[in-house]
């Protein structure tokens, strides 16, 4: 009942709101939604939630069921019970800590709109509460169904805050983002439409993994490839990232923080939920061909970053570069990349968050986002600047920030694979540790040189900005932070210097997670070497028999041949 | 005390907090607070000192670890049982001590220097600069990250420390943000090439501490020495074997990791930051680009000894880059014009040294030198700034000369310094160059001695740059312009007694570590090594022992590093009572190169710039010309690297534009056009859709009465037919019965 309070209050008091509080008194009527919400929400992992993880046996749908989640809601409806569909919600330590990153992170998607938003206001913080239901409803949905339609959901909301309160090129952005979105969508439908008909005859995903259906679709790549496509789509990943610069650029600035702060994190828990542990042999199989395009996706987003003028599309380009790192730290299936990359995904919510408020709190002063409007800003809005830098810093990943503590595990853990060691373990020759360190050590390196280009990028646009001559007229007026501008970049300051400095507080249950992850993946990583020897059996058994065999050859050749000449 | 020690970071720390929140109201006060500051960590260091010293009596005691918390805590859940664990804590023994000491009271008195340097005087008033406490803000944040650099008790916590004084050195670089610093970088364009090269170093070290942990399961300083020394890993199996002596991966490790040092401690490649790191207050240019910051990586390098030593590889590699560094900055910094510029020449090639040191063997002798060096080149570098603020901030030296008698006080500080860097005898930067050299003559074992050659024709040029600097300010001629001429005084004494304590110290911290063969049996012998003996030899002792030769000689002590890096010892090649003799020779020899260095500079410089000092300019024009454009290697960076790289990254984003993102549209644009041509069948006149319903009908009709769908099925059996047969072949012995099975099949399929 907790969970369900926390999903529908956005949704249910932002109705009643819209229909109560005068237009002008809306922001804050949706503030005090979003912090009842989030008081909720840390009452939930304070004190409802058991961090220790205990499992209960339940029943769903006439099968007893042993699940990791709780505050579990579980409905069955109806009509659609016949197919085995419920309103089903619940959460686990990943879920729970997204939970807790969407109900901070909506706080400031409202602060940052309180004067940004002038028009249709209602509208607004409607749309903004909405997205924020789609977004808790998709982190805590355990059947399918929901969690299609949740997914839906949040497209909705974020079309129109695109659509009407984004800048000059809107409508081409959101419908780029919207029909992007649903090809993804669409393939997603059909995996689970798949999943249903192939085994599951059920949509609940508890259900699911209780049948051992990861077992059964051991050879099932395309609706594995389906639920890929729409979570890649969402994370995003190259190639399929084009829509993001563009739904950045042209959205309201809560759009931005919410869109890189939450929803691309929607992605990545889509693949950890159901992606990996429905399909693991897929997964495992094909972890390179994802682990090479995240590589390809951090240096090409860098890339990207470091050319661009406008400051939204540079910090969004960076955001591909660093949902690369998360997305190799997931298919390393390492425990230290893959506790990593879940920590990334909270880091990366706060600090590029951070990014685009700071960027939303220039555009709301000078209305332009191009580097070249700026410079010199140091001297004039000190506070600002020394603000910005902290968040450019922990998306630098200085240590002792959260950046840090997110990319050195996956980087360590990337490099620490099993086979490596195994190489190491070999006779000192070159040729034995590249023939056995699979692409692992490579992927590392390349994906350190990420490291070095964030700095490149995220200084230059700092400096342009914020250093230099202040030549401009305009600039000379700008005003420093107001208490409200301060509160929004300072909490997350100190919110990067925390993680930075205690990460175990986050990484505790982070590694129960990764712990469950691993868990399922270990038996398909372990698949092709338990067969290696059954092979070998094969081989052995054939070279016994190879005198045979020759005699055989010899003797069947002029056979071949005689039926060759018949046909 | 030692369990406080944690107090001389977050003190620093706290400094810079108070400072940092109180920019605008602190005023003057922010300096007082930052030197007291830094002056309290001093005596909690001296303190400290004195601790170890009675510490390190007990041959047991391998330092003291101070657990803060657990930083990460990771378990591998499957595969090999290793948990990646760091710890936030500190580690104290002798080596860390030193730089605690060094670095506190050097910086104590760069503070208090500075607290005068950051005065202007405007109408005969002096006025704070106006970004005053945000300049002690930023340097006592430096001072916190040196600090927690020092004293981490695992790579990843000197990892905070070394991003940290990059961060610090990236702030303070570029502290005038909105000056021009030469005639293509602003201030902080310096700055952020600063960060983006040492980045880069950055980088290579990342992957050298990914390497490490991947093969010894920890990042704890103390126990990857262990683990390298018992060659166990933590759970009792044994480490992979190329991690053992002469391993492929150790070196690869220790070679990331030293790529990293090229970057902090600015040697070839990655050089080139260093230089122009000069845009930032000269205080900080002292502090950071002198006498602290750039000796993070020979810090990295002799804490990590037992893993260098393990791989005689990287060792060679680390002296050849050391004395290539050290005689090529040497080169450029003989015809530098800035004053600060040349004196970072004189830095890069001191780094140099350095790491020659540390490459043939002398982790000791390396150490000894940024021990003495951050005396002569802080002095040398406070002592330029307080001549570029008497000159109103003019740093080229041809507009400088006969100084000397507008500021003797700065002078004498000066002259100091330049003795003891040019190697003159007795004072502390013969004593520390000379160990160095030795150890580079002992390395080349029965060969051709080149590292020794470079070594000491660098000491000659040393001696000559510094001389040039020397005589270019305060001697000869005034060139000074009108502007500088009215302004010209000495330094107020909170900036003359901190560069005079320095110079002095310059002079005679040299006799800290005197060596066996100069001590003529009355003088301490080699103090500083014993000191750090149970440290930075470790390696050496290993590996002497693994290999099978004594580590026990006339002097107690393993000076047999180099012999050991040049891996062609024998017993007669041991330090014998010759060889002490060969280093008395040698000792000689050096001190008599750099009196002749000295003396060239004299004859060409020593009346100021003259035409004698011209001619020498054209005589040589070409060499000159390389000299003074520093080889073109930053225009080489900036080409190659700077450019490429925006050349190539503004390739992939048109690519991005109109490959990748071209490819979507296209895909949208061209559904709309089937759309588009679909929209023309829905015409709305009836005889067009009888006409396509009437084509259906027959194609129906077709179907059904001439069979077209048993033609189907025909062909799909033949597919199926077909396949059999492919499955089948590798069972060959079978072959006979398969023909024959399949043989009737094709048959059945024929017939209908």
């Amino acid at each position: 009942m907790l969970l369900t309070l926390i999903i529908f209050i956005p949704l249910v008091l932002g109705l009643l709101a819209c229909a109560v509080v005068p237009a002008r008194q809306m922001k804050y009527a949706a503030l005090g939604i979003l912090v009842l919400d989030l008081l909720l929400s840390v009452y939930a992992a304070a004190f409802a939630f058991d961090w220790a993880g205990a499992t209960q046996t339940v029943e769903i749908f006439g099968t007893s069921v042993e699940t990791a989640f709780q505050l579990r809601a579980h409905v069955a409806w109806p009509l659609l019970s016949q197919f085995e569909i419920s309103y089903s919600v619940g959460l686990d330590h990943l879920s729970m800590l997204m939970v807790l990153l969407t109900t901070v992170l909506g706080i400031f998607g409202v602060l940052c709109s309180f004067k940004a938003i002038e028009k249709r206001e209602k509208e607004f913080y409607f749309h903004l509460l909405l997205l924020q239901t789609g977004i808790l409803a998709t982190f805590s949905a355990l059947d399918l169904f929901v969690f299609y339609m949740s997914w839906e959901l949040m497209v909705v909301p974020l079309y129109f805050l695109i659509g009407i309160w984004g800048s000059k090129d809107r409508l081409y952005a959101t419908m780029k983002f919207v029909i992007f979105t649903l090809a993804g969508s669409l393939m997603m439908l059909l995996a689970i439409l798949w999943m249903y008909y192939n085994g599951a005859q059920t949509y609940s995903y508890e259900k699911m993994l209780t049948l051992g259906m990861g077992e059964q679709w051991r050879f099932a790549v395309w609706p594995f490839l389906g639920l890929m496509a729409a979570f890649l789509i969402k994370v995003p990943l190259w190639p399929l990232h084009t829509w993001l610069p563009d739904a950045h650029t042209e959205a309201p600035t809560a759009g931005s923080v919410i869109l890189a702060g939450v929803l691309l994190k929607t992605g990545v828990y889509g693949i950890l939920r159901f992606a990996i542990p429905l399909f693991p042999y897929a997964a495992v199989a094909l972890a390179p061909l994802f682990t090479w395009l995240a590589v390809i996706a951090i240096i090409y987003g860098a890339m990207c970053a470091m050319v661009q003028k406008d400051m939204k599309r540079l910090v969004a380009y960076s955001s591909v570069s660093h949902m690369g790192f998360i997305i190799l730290g997931v298919f390393c299936f390492n425990a230290q990349a893959l506790s990593g990359a879940i920590l990334q995904m909270i880091n990366h919510g706060i600090s590029t968050g951070g990014l685009f408020l700071a960027v939303g709190m220039i555009y709301e002063r000078r209305h332009t986002r191009l580097m070249s409007e700026f410079g010199g800003l140091a001297a004039r809005v000190p506070i600002f600047a020394a603000l910005t830098m902290v968040m450019v810093l922990s998306s630098v990943g200085l240590p002792g920030l959260n950046g840090f503590v997110g990319e050195f595990p996956i980087l360590v853990g990337s490099m620490s694979n099993a086979p490596i060691l195994a190489a190491a373990r070999e006779p000192n020759s070159i040729y034995a540790i590249l023939r056995q360190t699979n692409y692992t050590w490579l992927v590392a390196s390349l994906a350190v040189t990420g490291v070095i280009l964030g700095a490149v990028y995220l200084l230059i646009m700092y400096q342009k900005v914020f250093f230099g001559k202040l030549d401009k007229q305009e600039n000379k007026e700008l005003l420093d932070l107001n208490g409200r501008e301060v509160f929004q970049l300072a909490v997350l300051s100190l919110a990067a210097l925390f993680i930075g400095l205690f990460p175990q507080t986050l990484l505790k249950p982070i590694n129960h997670t990764s712990r469950h992850l691993l868990e399922v993946v270990s038996v398909p990583l372990s698949f092709g070497q338990e067969n290696e020897p059954m092979r070998y059996e094969g081989t052995e058994e054939h070279g016994d028999e190879h005198d045979a065999t020759g005699e055989h050859n010899h003797a069947s050749a002029p056979a071949s041949d005689e039926r060759a000449g018949e046909s | 005390m030692i369990e406080f020690v944690w107090l001389i970071p977050a003190i620093m720390f706290l400094a810079a907090l108070v400072n940092g929140l109180g920019v605008r109201r602190l005023g003057k006060t922010a300096g007082h607070i930052a030197w007291m500051a830094m002056a309290l960590c001093c005596v909690i260091s001296f303190v400290v000192l004195f601790q170890v010293i009675g510490l390190s009596h007990d041959p047991h005691w391998a330092g003291t670890k101070i657990l803060l918390w657990h930083w990460f805590d990771i378990p591998n859940f499957f595969g090999p049982n290793r948990t990646f664990s760091v710890e936030m804590a500190f580690h104290v023994d002798q080596l860390t001590t030193v730089f605690l000491c060094f670095v506190s009271f050097i910086g104590t008195l760069v503070f208090i220097y500075a607290t005068g340097y950051m005065k202007e005087k405007h109408g005969g008033h002096l006025e704070l600069d106006p970004g005053y406490a945000r300049f002690f803000a930023f340097v006592c944040l430096f001072a916190a990250s040196m600090f927690t650099l020092v004293l981490g008790a695992n790579l990843a916590v000197m990892f905070i420390g070394w991003e940290g004084v990059g961060l610090c050195s990236y702030l303070l670089i570029g502290y005038y943000f909105d000056k021009p610093f030469s005639e293509n970088l602003s201030c902080a364009d310096a700055g952020r090439k600063a960060f983006v090269v040492n980045r880069i170093g950055d980088a290579g070290l990342l992957i050298g501490i990914g390497l490490l942990f991947w093969g010894l399961g920890t990042l704890d300083f103390a126990q990857i020495n262990d683990v390298l020394i018992s060659g166990k890993l933590a759970d009792g199996s044994p480490i992979p074997d190329s991690f053992k002596y002469g391993g492929l991966l150790i070196t690869a490790a220790t070679l990331c990791m030293f790529f990293g040092a090229t970057g902090k401690s600015a040697q070839i490649p990655l050089f080139t930051w260093l230089p122009d790191a000069m845009a930032g207050p000269t205080p900080v240019s002292a502090l950071i680009h002198a006498a602290t910051m750039v000796t993070a990586g020979v810090y990295m390098v002799a804490r990590m000894n037992v893993a260098y030593f393990l791989s005689p590889g990287t060792m060679a590699v680390v002296a050849i880059i050391g004395a290539l560094t050290a005689f090529a900055a040497a080169t450029m910094g003989l015809t530098q014009r800035g004053i600060k510029k040349a004196l970072a020449y004189s830095t890069v090639s001191q780094l140099g040294y350095m790491f020659l040191g540390l490459g043939v063997g002398a982790m000791a002798g390396g150490i000894f030198h940024v021990f003495t060096h951050a005396f002569f080149k802080g002095c040398l570098f406070l002592a330029a700034g307080s001549v570029i603020h008497a000159l109103h901030h003019e740093e080229d030296m041809f507009k400088m000369g006969g100084l000397k008698k507008y500021m003797p006080k700065t002078w004498l500080a000066y002259a100091m310094a330049t003795l003891a860097i040019a190697g003159f005898p007795l004072t502390s930067g013969f004593f520390s160059k000379d160990e160095i050299l030795y150890s580079a003559w002992l390395s080349a074992g029965d060969g051709v001695p080149v590292l020794w050659i470079i070594g000491v024709i660098t000491a000659v040029m040393t001696a000559i740059y510094m001389g040039r600097t020397l005589f270019l300010t305060f001697h000869g001629k005034e060139r000074l312009d009108d502007h500088a001429r009215e302004h010209v005084h000495e330094s107020p004494s909170n900036m003359t007694m901190p560069i005079l304590v320095l110079g002095g110290l310059g002079l005679i911290v040299g006799f800290l570590n005197v060596p066996h063969a100069l001590t003529f049996g009355v003088l301490p012998e080699a103090k500083f090594h014993h000191f750090l003996a149970p440290v930075v030899d470790r390696g050496a002792e290993h590996v002497a022992a693994l290999r099978g030769f004594e580590t026990d000689h006339a002097t107690g002590m393993v000076p047999s590093g180099p012999l050991i890096v040049a891996g062609n010892v024998g017993e007669d090649l041991l330090p014998t009572a010759q060889h002490h003799h060969a280093e008395l020779l040698l000792a000689i020899s050096s001190a008599a190169l750099g009196i002749l260095g000295l003396g060239i500079a004299w004859w060409f410089f020593g009346a100021g710039l003259t035409e004698r000092s011209r001619k020498l300019a054209r005589t040589f024009q070409p060499l000159w010309k390389l000299s003074f454009h520093r080889w073109w290697w930053d225009d080489f960076y900036n080409t190659v690297f700077r450019d490429g790289t925006m050349l190539k990254a503004r390739a992939v984003w048109k690519t991005d534009v109109a490959v990748v993102d071209g490819a979507v549209v296209g895909i949208a644009e061209g559904c709309r056009s089937i759309g588009r041509g679909l929209r023309r069948i829905q015409n709305g006149q009836v005889q067009t859709y009888g006409l396509v319903m009437f084509i259906g009908i027959c194609m129906f009709l077709l179907y059904f009465a001439f069979g077209l769908n048993n033609f189907l099925s025909q062909s799909l059996d033949e597919t199926q037919g077909r396949k059999v047969l492919q499955m089948e072949p590798s069972k060959r012995s079978l072959q006979g019965t398969e023909v024959q099975i399949e043989e009737p099949a094709r048959e059945i399929v024929l017939k209908d």
